[in-house]
C-alpha cells in the first residue's frame, strides 16, 4: 500500500485546522455550550463510551447486523438479478421497480418494518435489506447483460455450458461492474442501519447517537457521528475501494498503468 | 508547501487546542450568543396531551391571548419532552409545558442556568399496563418480559426503570433479563396489539386506550407509589432569560393558567368537550369520551408543582444512571415567586 | 466416414446452408445454399465481398449461429451445437481480461476437467510455439494486438480441435506482424496437421495459406468457385509465382465485389 506523504500531510493539516477553528468558535461562545460542545467535551464523551465498552459493543452490534443484512442483500439481489435476465418480462418490470425503490429513503421503511416484522433485529435487517438490495439487483442485471456476447460465444465454443459457463465466464466478466453496485449497496446499507438503529433499536451505534440526543448530550452526539463517519470511510477505502482497484488494474482499466 | 512544514503547522495547532482544552475544559471564555428576548412576543410550547389540558384549551380558544393583551403568543407543538427542551436551548421558545424528567435533564445540562419551573400543570395519570395474556400475575413474573415507555429518559421511562430496579430486575442493556423498548405512544399500542411487548408504562389517555383496545389491564397505578397519590406529570418551565427580562408577561401567563385550571376542575364535562374540539384542530383527531373519562379519573389538573415528587424522580434517574456520575443538585430549579403572587391575589393557597 | 474417390476423409461438409437476416423491416437472404466439402488436413481459405456472409457461415459451422436450411456434417454426422472439436478464433481474439495469458490458454482445458499440471504443460507448449513464453503471467491488456492474436491461436490449439475455424484473425494487424504470422501459421499447420477453415478478405493472404481458396459470391451468397492452390510450402507473400493464383482468384472475386458495392443497404 503506497502511502503518499503529501496526501497524509494534507489530511493531517486539514484535520488540525478544523479542530483549531472549532476550538476557537467554542471559546468565543458563538453557539451555546449545549448546542456546540468543545472538542474537549467530545473527547470526554469518547473516553466515557470507550472505557465503559459501550462504544465497542455498539460498533460490534451495528457491524454485525450490517454484515448479515448486506450479505443477504447480495445473495437475494443476485438471484433476483439473474432471474430478471432469464425471464425477460419479469426483467423489464423488475427493472422499473428497482429503479424506483433504489433511492427510496431507508427510514421510510421503518414504520412498515415495525408493523410487518416487529421492533427487533429482524425488523432492522428488513430495513437494511430493502435499502440495499436494489443496488445489487440493478447492477447484476445490467452487468450480466452487458457482457460482450463474444466472450460468451468463445466460452461456449470451448465447451462451457450451464453452471460452468456461469461460474467461469458470467461471474468474472460481470465482476468489475458488479463491484460498483456492491459499493453503492454498501453505502445504502450503512445509511439504513444507522437510521434504523436511531428509530427502532435499543443498542448499536445509531442508538448511542439517539441517547446523546435524548439527553441533550451533544458531546456524545458528535462523538457518535465521528465514529459513524470513520467506520463508513474505513470500510469503503480499505476494503471496497481496494477491491475495485485490484479488479480494474487486472483488466487494464486503471488510470495509472 | 512541503509536507514537513504542514505536519509542523498541524502539530502546533493541535498542541494549542489541547493546551486550551486542558485549561478551560468545557467552558467558553466569551458569550457571543446572548439570547435575545422580546417584550411583545412570547413563544409557548406544549403537547397535544390531556396533561397539558390548560394549554390545549387556553391557547386554542384564545383565553391565554386575551389575558396577555398586547403580547403576541406564538405557539409550537411538541410530541415529546426532549424536543421541547432542545427548542428551549436553541432559543426557539420561551416557555413550555413539559414533563418533569426532561426539565431535570435540561437544568443539569445547562448547569442550572437555562430554565426554571414556575408552576405545576398536572399530577398523576400514568399507569403500568400489561396484556391480560402476558402471563404476568405478580411482579415475580417479570423475568424475560418486554416493556415499553414513550421515550428514553422521559418521566414514564424513569418510573418504569425505577420500578424494575426496586423489584430487583435489571434491563437487558445492563445484563439483566427485562427488556425496555422505548417507542412512541401510538407504536406502543401497536406493539401491545401485536403482542410484541408484554406491558408498558404510559401516560393517560394511552393507559385507557390500551386497556380498551389491546386486552390489557392496569398492573400499577402510579398514584399508589406516591404519597397522597400526587406526583408531577407535567409542569411549566420558562427560560431564565425571559423570566428575568419579562416577569410581568410571565405573571399574566400564570394567572391565565391558574384560571384555566380552576375552570377545568369546575366544569369537567364541558371541559372534555372543549378539549376535544381544540385537540381536533391540532391533530385532526379526538379522544373518545369514555377514554377521556377514564383517563381523567386517574389524574388531576392542577397548578401545584408537587416539588417533592420531582426531587424523588431526579434521584431515581440518577440511580438508573441517566444523570451522570455525581448526584445532581437541582435545589434551584423552582422559582414559584410569581405563581404565589398570582395565587395570593386570587385568594388561593400559595405553594410552600 | 464418407470416402471420396481419393480415399481421403471428408472432415467437414456443409450442405445447402441457407441463412436469413432481419434488417429493419425486411428479411435479407445472406446465404443461399452454401455447399462445401473440407477434407481432413486441408487448409481452406474463404474469400468474398464484404457483407457476403463469410463470417456468418463460419459461425454456423462453429455452432454459434442458427441456420434456416441445410446441415453441417462433422466426420459424417450432423452437428448443430457448438463444441470444442470445432474451435473458432475470433477476429478480435476474445481473450478474457480477467485471466493471465496462460490461464486464458488453459480456459477450455479447465472446463474439460483436465488437472492443473497437465494444463500447465499443454499451455506452455503452445505458448512456446507462439513465442510467448515470457508473457505467460501477463494480463491481456499488456499485450499488443499481434500478441493477443497469437494467444488466441494458442488457446484454440491447446484445445486440440479437429477443425480450426479462423475468422479474419489477421485483419487488425500491421503488415509486418501479419507477414510473420503468415509464415508461422503455415508452420503450425504442418506441425499439427489440423483441418483449417480460414476466412479473409485479403486475397494475397489466402493464396499464401490455402490448399484451396473458396470464393463466395455476393449476397445471397453461394460458392462461386473453388481455386486449388497447388504450390510448394512454405510460401512467402512476396513470391512472384503466387501472382498467377491471385489473378485466378481475383477473376472470380472482382465481379462479385463490384456487384456488391451496388446494393449495400
Amino acid at each position: 500500500m503506497k502511502i503518499d506523504l503529501d496526501d497524509v500531510a494534507n489530511a493531517v493539516l486539514f484535520f488540525a485546522v478544523f479542530i483549531g477553528i472549532w476550538q476557537l468558535v467554542f471559546v468565543l461562545g458563538i453557539w451555546p455550550k449545549v448546542s456546540l460542545p468543545s472538542p474537549y467535551a467530545v473527547g470526554e464523551s469518547f473516553a466515557e463510551v470507550i472505557l465503559n465498552y459501550t462504544l465497542f459493543k455498539g460498533i460490534g452490534i451495528t457491524l454485525g447486523r450490517l454484515v448479515v443484512g448486506f450479505l443477504i442483500s447480495i445473495a437475494l439481489g443476485t438471484v433476483i438479478g439473474l432471474a430478471m435476465i432469464k425471464f425477460k418480462g419479469f426483467g423489464k418490470t423488475m427493472s422499473s421497480i428497482s429503479a424506483g425503490l433504489l433511492s427510496f429513503p431507508s427510514i421510510a421503511w421503518v414504520p412498515f418494518s415495525i408493523l410487518l416484522i416487529g421492533f427487533n433485529d429482524a425488523g432492522i435487517l428488513f430495513v437494511v435489506i430493502m435499502s440495499s438490495i436494489f443496488s445489487i439487483t440493478i447492477s447484476t442485471y445490467s452487468s450480466v447483460r452487458n457482457i460482450p456476447p463474444i466472450y460468451i460465444d468463445a466460452a461456449r465454443n470451448m465447451g462451457a455450458k450451464g453452471f460452468s459457463l456461469f461460474l467461469h465466464l458470467t461471474i468474472p466478466a460481470a465482476t468489475p461492474s458488479l463491484i460498483i453496485g456492491i459499493r453503492q449497496g454498501w453505502s445504502f446499507a450503512w445509511h439504513a442501519i444507522i437510521g434504523a438503529e436511531i428509530l427502532m433499536s435499543i443498542v448499536g451505534l445509531g442508538h448511542i447517537l439517539s441517547v446523546g440526543r435524548e439527553f441533550q448530550d451533544m458531546g456524545l452526539v458528535i462523538a457518535s457521528m465521528i465514529t459513524i463517519f470513520t467506520i463508513g470511510l474505513l470500510v469503503d477505502r480499505l476494503l471496497l475501494f481496494k477491491l475495485e482497484e485490484k479488479i480494474r488494474s487486472r483488466w487494464g482499466l486503471s488510470s495509472d498503468r | 508547501m512541503n509536507p514537513k512544514i504542514k505536519f509542523i503547522i498541524a502539530g502546533i495547532i493541535i498542541a494549542s487546542v489541547i493546551a486550551v482544552s486542558l485549561v478551560t475544559h468545557s467552558n467558553s471564555l466569551f458569550s457571543l450568543n446572548e439570547t435575545t428576548t422580546r417584550a411583545d412576543v412570547i413563544r409557548i410550547g406544549y403537547f397535544p396531551n390531556i396533561n397539558h389540558a390548560q394549554a390545549v384549551i387556553g391557547l386554542g380558544n384564545g383565553d391565554f391571548q386575551k389575558a396577555l393583551g398586547n403580547v403576541k403568543i406564538e405557539t409550537q407543538i411538541f410530541e415529546a419532552g426532549p424536543s421541547a427542551i432542545e427548542a428551549l436551548f436553541a432559543n426557539q421558545i420561551d416557555v413550555t409545558y413539559v414533563g418533569p424528567n426532561p426539565a431535570i435533564n435540561g437544568y443539569i445540562k445547562s448547569d442550572g442556568k437555562i430554565l426554571r419551573i414556575i408552576s405545576g400543570a398536572a399530577s398523576g395519570g400514568a399507569v403500568l399496563v400489561v396484556r391480560n395474556d402476558a402471563g404476568i400475575n405478580s411482579v415475580e413474573d417479570f423475568s424475560g418480559k418486554k416493556f415499553s415507555s414513550p421515550q428514553l429518559g422521559n418521566t414514564q421511562d424513569v418510573a418504569l426503570r425505577a420500578y424494575l430496579l426496586k423489584n430487583g430486575y435489571k434491563t437487558t442493556e445492563n445484563g439483566g433479563n427485562v427488556e425496555v423498548i422505548p417507542a412512541k405512544n401510538s407504536d406502543i399500542l401497536t406493539l401491545m396489539l401485536k403482542k410484541e411487548i408484554d406491558g408498558a408504562w404510559v401516560p393517560e389517555p394511552w393507559g385507557a386506550k390500551i386497556i380498551k383496545e389491546a386486552n390489557s389491564r392496569i398492573f400499577v397505578d402510579e398514584r399508589d407509589l406516591w404519597p397522597q397519590g400526587k406526583f408531577v406529570t407535567s409542569h411549566i418551565i420558562v427560560s431564565t432569560k425571559y423570566l428575568q427580562n419579562h416577569p410581568d408577561v410571565i405573571k399574566k401567563l400564570l394567572a391565565a393558567h391558574v384560571d384555566e385550571t380552576q375552570w377545568i376542575n369546575q366544569n369537567k364535562e364541558e371541559s372534555f368537550k372543549v378539549f376535544n374540539e381544540e385537540l381536533e384542530k391540532i391533530t385532526g383527531k379526538t379522544i373518545p369520551e369514555d377514554e377521556l373519562q377514564e383517563a381523567f379519573s386517574r389524574m388531576e389538573i392542577t397548578y401545584d408543582p408537587v416539588k417533592e415528587s420531582l426531587f424523588k424522580s431526579a434521584s431515581d434517574a440518577f440511580d438508573i444512571g441517566f444523570l451522570g456520575d455525581t448526584r445532581p443538585d437541582i435545589s434551584g430549579i423552582y422559582d414559584l415567586k410569581l405563581l404565589n403572587e398570582v395565587l395570593e391575589e386570587k385568594g388561593l393557597e400559595p405553594i410552600p | 466416414m464418407v470416402f471420396t474417390g481419393d480415399f481421403q476423409l471428408t472432415k467437414l461438409e456443409a450442405k445447402n446452408i441457407t441463412k436469413y437476416f432481419q434488417h429493419e423491416t425486411h428479411r435479407i437472404k445472406a446465404l443461399d445454399g452454401i455447399n462445401l466439402k473440407v477434407e481432413d488436413g486441408e487448409f481452406v481459405c474463404i474469400v468474398g465481398p464484404s457483407g457476403c456472409g463469410k463470417s456468418t457461415f463460419l459461425r454456423i459451422v462453429a455452432g454459434l449461429e442458427s441456420k434456416e436450411e441445410g446441415e453441417v456434417f462433422f466426420d459424417g454426422k450432423p452437428v448443430t451445437a457448438t463444441g470444442p472439436e470445432r474451435i473458432l478464433v475470433f477476429q478480435e481474439g476474445a481473450l478474457f481480461p480477467w485471466l493471465t495469458v496462460s490461464d486464458n490458454v488453459e480456459f477450455g482445458l479447465k472446463i474439460a476437467g483436465i488437472p492443473k499440471n497437465e494444463r500447465r504443460e499443454i499451455s506452455s507448449r503452445y505458448l512456446d510455439m507462439m513465442q510467448l513464453t515470457k508473457f505467460a503471467n501477463s494480463y491481456t491488456y499488456q499485450l499488443s494486438t499481434g500478441m493477443k492474436q497469437r494467444v488466441a491461436i494458442a488457446r484454440a490449439l491447446a484445445m486440440d480441435p479437429d477443425v480450426l475455424l479462423m475468422d479474419e484473425p489477421f485483419a487488425a494487424l500491421d503488415a509486418q506482424t501479419r507477414d510473420l504470422l503468415l509464415v508461422e501459421m503455415q508452420l503450425i499447420w504442418e506441425r499439427t496437421k489440423k483441418t483449417i477453415i480460414f476466412v479473409t478478405h485479403n486475397v494475397a493472404e489466402a493464396v499464401v495459406l490455402a490448399t484451396k481458396v473458396v470464393v463466395f459470391s455476393n449476397r445471397p451468397s453461394v460458392v462461386k468457385k473453388e481455386v486449388v492452390i497447388d504450390y510448394r510450402r512454405p510460401r512467402l507473400v512476396e513470391d512472384q509465382n503466387l501472382a498467377k493464383f491471385q489473378q485466378d482468384v481475383m477473376k472470380e472475386l472482382r465481379p462479385e465485389v463490384k456487384a456488391g458495392s451496388k446494393n449495400q443497404p
